[in-house]
């Protein structure tokens, strides 16, 4: 057991000894120095403090935007924190401090901080490539003094001279055929004084840490040690992003804390010809990277999931062991028929997502069991085909009061494997109105065979209600009579923006005929 | 025989008698004087512990909304270790358990009855938080609940009301509205909205000078109130408060009030412990720290002609006063006048009432009343045009107030500008496209079934200026340094928003020099004597004017100091009223000689020890309002913009996205300041949209769940319009009485565009005329939806309806 490590703050590197395992960045920072003192009064909800993270992911180096309150301090040994002051004066002409030089962007300074270093991450990011990602990128701000408009061309600018810049270093790496490794990001293109500390870093190595209060702290590197600890300390909190753990704060008594990040088998995202299995410990920023591309309802999805901050250090482990009921996610998984894996000392096994829940907070998971990790099933064209089906429709939907970064109404998460126009099979499913996320099986044993067209949608409408019962834990500022529409809606919303060409006469679609029509099925879905 | 058997002594001391049932007032007021005595009133700061220490207090709030207060006990949560002190009504003395006369009469802590949720009962000074929180537990207070009057439908049902209603009224209202071509009524109804929850709401007081005086550290947008506040809490001259400037960048809503309640209550908890002390409110979303505005009923009578001029209206708006009506009344009278908004009605009544409720409210957000006020009468331009089945835009325009004819004066007699509401009609009408685009729009809601479309239009007149006139002054105070450069101090809250910018550019205009030369101190109470007001008046003008001031008298003086330095090389032609202050030089407009170097002049005006300190001070003069009368010039100006708002709507979930917003607008008079109006409009515009789309409070009328569901709703960064498009006019009127900062509330009223345009996108729905929709605030998705079901089923009702007439034809015939 060691009583200290370091982590690299602002480039130089910070000694950390005797601090808590509880003890967040921020709490950390503000004790630190008086110019990290607005680190104090930092609030997941409406102060969030942010940071860049560098981190090293497979082998692709990375800055990560993520909330200091809710990273615990043993989680940066051997990471590298760039804080907005640090950014500031570290290369005060670098593009995102020129970008945000004068101006009317935000009334308060800590706030506008936040908008630097998101600005700063999505200056590094490889994948931001849209307009239309840079309110991906900025949703964690939700005050009523941004100005967002100046904000987002602020922004838009920046990125627009990243851009230029990959291009160009595509076009000289295109010469020796490495013109991948500048799209992906695995080589730095920028030079600069940031990029060059960033990928001098190295793998995490295993840890174990232990504060004044002696508490531990573990980051085991292999699956092996990690269910030895388990084992050895069966009191030890396991932990990955840490952002559902750290809200809670230094009120928590933790003796034992594991941290997955540095268990590798955890910690990768393997790509096979028919699924992917991504490692628990995952970010689901990560996650949305890799697989994304192939499977937008995925991406779509994890716009509206929390913040851009969250969505940085929160996993795909973590989501699931914490059994969120009205989590966006879990929807989409069983509409992708993603199965988890559990393993524990005694072997793995595993199950379909939509068995994994079993009740209101509870799951399949064992207490000595951990998630080793999710399959997803990939459906290309060859291995659609290759089982007879002609297209696979899929998508999900959300439902909430605002954009992003709130609780959700309710989200459906919709597939359907056609043979020409016949449904061979259908997966749909909800959370955010049972009390857990689960699929509606009645339903979709009606789809399977009948032509996917709007009289068989209008026919599942009842089955599907019945089906889906409201539980008791809804957002109680949509009410349990909105939440059982959308049960019809989210499903027949999914019918008409994926109708099969023909299916629909667009003259029947008209706005006022067709509504009045179809509001029965719309809305009025219980009839005696 | 002891001496105190003498019959003879002259005095009786006291006698502690058990206490009569019929104890008198002034009894029970010398006995209470008697047994607190004087030393828990000024407790002498003697020992170093109780200087060296800080103490936390925490507010008991009431959990009912109206109750009878039957039995306290603190005999449990005084043995909790650490707890210094528990403070009920009774333990504060007579006349000082008082809030004062700002809060119509509302105590410091509750006595017998409580009469909102929230409301403070008892004070426990403790050495932490954690020792508080145990008190508060062990603390045994028993309440007699009473239901309460929560809603305003409540109040009126009861006559329950703070004050006489105040009216306005132009013509003859009711006797228009009998001779009316068409008629029409409703009512419609305004929710309140909460301040954004930012930052903790403690306060710190501070014993200074021995316990003589107090300093005191808060957030708050109106300081000065907080000082007066202290200084009659703690009974010593306001001279022997310290205001601690604490930074608000990024605050801007709701500090006016809230914070004096809670100095008073830290003031009383520091004078009982003799220490500094820590206040802090148990919730984070207490009523306490998070001001409301006021709910708002509006009832309405309209007669139109066919042709869509309204030619009487009678309305009345019922607003929630809560129950200590506060500084309610100003509400109400920035309600009445922006009634009117930008419409000419020759038969105009305005009745509003200030409704008795057991709530609290606030007026610290921007635009209150004023928004209540417009969009009342927006709707009922809405609503006429529905009836009238004419294009709501076209309803609006012509109704305008007109030039040259007797509608060109407010009902209450302010005149108004007609030509600026043409101007940026215009202006918006033709940067939107907004005819190309309704037919655009058509065609677009025709095509898709998923997400429907929205237009609409909406003017702005916004009255810059407070109805209480003596808020409208500000003072600065302008001091040059002996190097040239200059130091202005302002009495004005900092928030960050560029006021710094903006002060910094007047003052190096006025005197010509750089604007790295000035130095801005906002944040200024100990020198100032006047802060002014941030949100309800013009405080961004009012300080521009002021630093004008300052600035002629401060060139006056150097002026003659010019003069002398020309007279001593020898340039005696020159003339005093000829020299300019322009780039850093000093001289005649025209001159054959060189100029002087500004700081040459400072050299020269510091030997000869000319004052460069100069104190600017500006009160827009004649500004008076009678609401007996109902009459006055309340505003140093209007300030008028118009904005064209498209949403869609997603027809399965009631999802709304605001898709594109044109804003014409009348913009600061520095041609420089576009960022800073840009940024303040996107502010104001961004608090309405949150509060008619999306803030949602949801109050738990029930006693057992404490916690109020305080839902937050602020929209984020992706809710904000896809695209925004400005067109920013240079102000027209009177350069002296021109806003010095029109877009800090004013865009507040233009979101009332994001209504119009729900209600047009309604249409493709199958909203049609003589339906009965309601579409309550905010319009949050399932309130959406459940209009559109609403539209939905009495569309079918209708064909039915027409169904079975067509089939019966002796359905509904008289007599059968």
């Amino acid at each position: 057991m060691q009583s200290w490590f370091s982590f690299e703050l602002d480039g130089e590197t910070c000694r950390v000894e005797r601090e808590g395992t509880n003890v967040s960045l921020a709490s950390f920072l503000a004790r630190l120095d008086p110019c990290f003192s607005h680190f104090a009064d930092h609030d997941p909800r409406h102060q969030p403090r942010l940071v860049v993270m560098g981190v090293l992911e497979g082998d692709r180096h990375r800055f990560r935007i993520v909330d200091s309150g809710l990273l615990m301090l043993p989680m940066l040994a051997d990471r590298q924190i760039w804080t907005p002051e640090g950014i500031r004066n570290a290369e005060p002409e670098h593009p995102v401090n020129i970008a945000y030089q004068g101006g009317q962007f935000e009334c308060s300074e800590e706030r506008l901080d936040s908008v630097i270093a998101l600005t700063f991450e999505g200056y590094y990011r490889p994948d931001l490539r849209r307009q239309g990602q840079i309110n991906d990128q900025f949703d964690a701000i939700v005050t009523r003094t941004a100005n967002v408009p100046a904000i987002r061309e602020a922004a838009a600018q920046v990125f627009a001279s990243t851009e230029n810049l990959r291009h160009e270093a595509a076009l000289r790496a295109e010469r020796s055929g490495q013109e991948a490794s500048v799209w992906t990001g695995r080589t730095d293109i920028f030079g600069d004084r940031f990029t060059k500390q960033l990928f001098r870093l190295g793998e995490q190595k295993p840890l174990q840490y232990v504060d004044g209060k002696k508490q531990r702290f573990f980051r085991p590197s292999t699956l092996v040690e990690l269910l030895k600890l388990k084992r050895d300390y069966p009191d030890a909190v396991l932990v990955a992003g840490g952002t559902s753990l750290a809200t809670f704060g230094e009120t928590l008594d933790l003796p034992n804390l594991i941290s997955l990040e540095g268990v590798r088998e955890l910690n990768s995202v393997i790509t096979h010809e028919d699924r992917w299995e991504v490692g628990a410990s995952v970010s689901l920023t990560q996650a949305a990277e890799q697989i994304g591309r192939e499977c937008p309802p995925f991406n779509k999805v994890l716009r509206r999931f929390g913040s851009r901050p969250l969505r940085n250090r929160a996993t795909l482990g973590g989501y699931l062991a914490n059994a969120w009921s009205a989590g966006q996610l879990s929807p989409l998984l069983m509409a992708l028929n993603a199965r988890v894996i559990l393993i524990s000392e005694g072997g793995e096994r595993d199950a379909p997502i939509s068995q994994f829940y079993t009740g209101k907070s509870t799951t399949l998971l064992r207490p000595d069991e951990l998630i080793r990790g999710i399959v997803i099933p990939r459906t290309s064209e060859t291995i659609l085909s290759a089982r007879g089906i002609t297209s696979r429709l899929c998508d999900a939907y959300t439902v909430a009061p605002r954009r992003t970064f709130c609780e959700p109404y309710a989200t459906g998460a919709f597939a359907i494997e056609l043979r020409d126009k016949t449904i061979t099979k259908a997966w749909l499913a909800y959370s955010g109105i049972a009390d857990f996320p689960l699929r509606a099986r009645e339903a979709e044993e009606f789809l399977t065979g009948r032509i996917w067209e709007e009289k068989s949608i209008i026919q599942t409408l009842p089955i599907l209600n019945q089906c889906v019962e409201a539980g008791s834990s809804i957002n109680p500022a949509a009410g349990p009579e909105y939440v059982k529409q959308l049960v019809g809606t989210l499903f027949q919303k999914f019918f008409y923006q994926h109708p099969l060409p023909g299916s629909i006469r667009p003259e029947l679609l008209t706005a006022t005929g067709e509504f009045a029509r179809l509001d029965e099925a719309f809305f009025d879905i219980v009839r005696p | 025989m002891s001496d105190f058997d003498d019959n003879s002594t002259p005095f009786r001391l006291p006698v502690s008698a058990p206490k009569s049932a019929k104890e008198t007032f002034a009894e029970r007021l010398r006995r209470r004087r008697d047994t607190l005595g004087t030393e828990t009133e000024t407790k002498a700061i003697t020992s170093w512990q109780s200087r060296a220490r800080v103490l936390t207090a925490m507010v008991v709030e009431s959990p009912h909304h109206s109750a009878t207060i039957i039995r306290r006990s603190s005999e449990e949560a005084r043995r909790v270790n650490g707890v210094e002190a528990i403070i009920f009504a009774q333990d504060i003395p007579p006349f000082r358990n008082s809030l004062g006369y700002e809060f119509s009469g509302e105590p410091l802590l509750a006595e017998e009855e409580v009469h909102y949720r929230g409301q403070p009962v008892a004070l426990i000074v403790g050495k932490d938080a954690a020792c508080c929180r145990e008190a508060m537990s062990l603390l045994e207070i028993e309440y007699h609940p009473s239901p309460g009057i929560l809603t305003i439908d409540h109040a009126i049902a009861l006559s329950r009301f703070h004050e006489a209603p105040r009216n306005c009224e132009r013509g003859t209202a009711t006797a228009a509205l009998k001779s009316a071509a068409k008629k029409l009524s409703g009512t419609f109804f305004i929710p309140p909205q909460q301040s954004a929850l930012i930052g903790s709401g403690e306060v710190k007081v501070t014993p200074i000078k021995g316990g003589r005086g107090y300093s005191v550290r808060t957030r708050a947008l109106s300081p000065a109130l907080v000082r007066t506040a202290v200084a009659r809490a703690a009974d010593i001259p306001e001279s022997d408060v310290q205001l601690e400037a604490i930074s608000l960048a990024g605050v801007t809503d709701a500090l006016e009030i809230e914070p004096v309640r809670l100095a008073m209550l830290a003031t009383r908890a520091a004078m009982t412990c003799g220490s500094a002390v820590m206040l802090m409110v148990s919730r984070e979303d207490s009523p306490l720290v998070r001001g409301q505005r006021h709910a708002t009923r509006v009832e309405f009578e309209a007669g139109f002609t066919p042709e869509g001029r309204i030619t009487a209206v009678d309305l009345k708006l019922d607003l929630d006063g809560g129950y200590f009506a506060t500084d309610s009344a100003t509400v109400m009278d920035r309600a009445i006048l922006h009634a009117d908004s930008v419409y000419g009605i020759p038969n105009f009544k305005i009745t509003a009432r200030l409704c008795l409720t057991n709530r609290l409210t606030s007026s610290g957000l921007p635009a209150e009343g004023s928004a209540q006020g417009a969009w009342a009468m927006e709707e009922v331009i809405r609503r006429v045009a529905a009836e009238t089945r004419l294009p709501a835009h076209e309803v609006r325009q012509r109704n305008f107030y007109e030039e040259g004819s007797e509608l060109k004066n407010t009902p209450y007699g302010q005149p108004v500008s007609a030509a600026s509401i043409n101007r940026v009609w215009k202006q918006v009408l033709r940067r939107s496209n907004f005819v190309a685009r309704i037919e655009e729009i058509e065609k677009w809601n025709r095509r898709n079934q998923c997400y429907k479309r929205g237009i609409a239009i909406v003017p702005v007149k916004f009255g810059l200026g407070d109805p209480r006139p003596e808020r409208d002054a500000a003072a600065v105070l302008v001091q040059i340094l002996a190097d040239g450069s200059v130091m202005v101090r302002v009495g004005v809250v900092d928030v960050n928003d560029g006021l710094h910018g903006q002060i910094r550019e007047e003052v190096a205009n006025r005197l010509g020099i750089q604007q790295e030369d000035i130095q801005v101190v906002l944040n200024d109470f100990e020198v100032l004597p006047r802060s002014t007001p941030v949100i309800g008046t013009d405080a961004t003008g009012l300080v521009l004017r002021a630093l004008a001031d300052a600035c002629r008298n401060l060139q006056g003086r150097l002026r003659e100091v010019a003069l002398q330095l020309f007279a001593a090389r020898g340039q005696t032609e020159v003339e005093i009223e000829a020299i300019r202050f322009t780039q850093g030089l000093v001289g005649p407009d025209i001159s054959p000689t060189s100029p002087l170097h500004f700081k040459e002049v400072i050299e020269g005006a510091w030997r000869k020890r000319v004052n460069l300190v100069e104190t600017g001070y500006h009160r827009t003069p004649n500004l008076w309002w009678d609401h007996e009368l109902g009459a006055g010039w309340p505003f140093s100006s209007f300030t008028y913009a118009a904005a064209v708002t498209e949403v869609q709507i997603d027809a399965f979930t009631g999802e709304l996205q605001i898709l594109r917003v044109d804003i014409a607008h009348e913009g600061s008079s520095s041609p420089n300041q576009s960022d800073r109006d840009f940024a303040q409009l996107m502010r104001a515009y961004t608090l309405g949209a949150g509060w008619l789309l999306s803030e949602e409070i949801s109050h738990s009328e029930s006693d057992a769940s404490l916690p109020l569901h305080a839902d937050e709703g602020v929209p984020g960064f992706a809710d904000a319009p896809f695209q925004v498009v400005t067109d920013r006019l240079r102000p027209a009127g009177d350069p002296l009485s021109t806003p010095g900062d029109p877009c800090a509330e004013a865009p507040v009223l233009l979101a009332a565009g994001i209504r119009e345009a729900l209600w047009d996108a309604l249409r493709a729905f199958g909203l049609k005329p003589g339906l009965t929709i309601e579409l309550p605030l905010p319009s949050t998705p399932p309130k959406v939806i459940a209009t559109l079901k609403e539209i939905g089923r009495q569309n079918r009702e209708r064909e039915e309806a027409a169904r079975v007439k067509k089939t019966n034809p002796m359905v509904n015939k008289p007599g059968v």
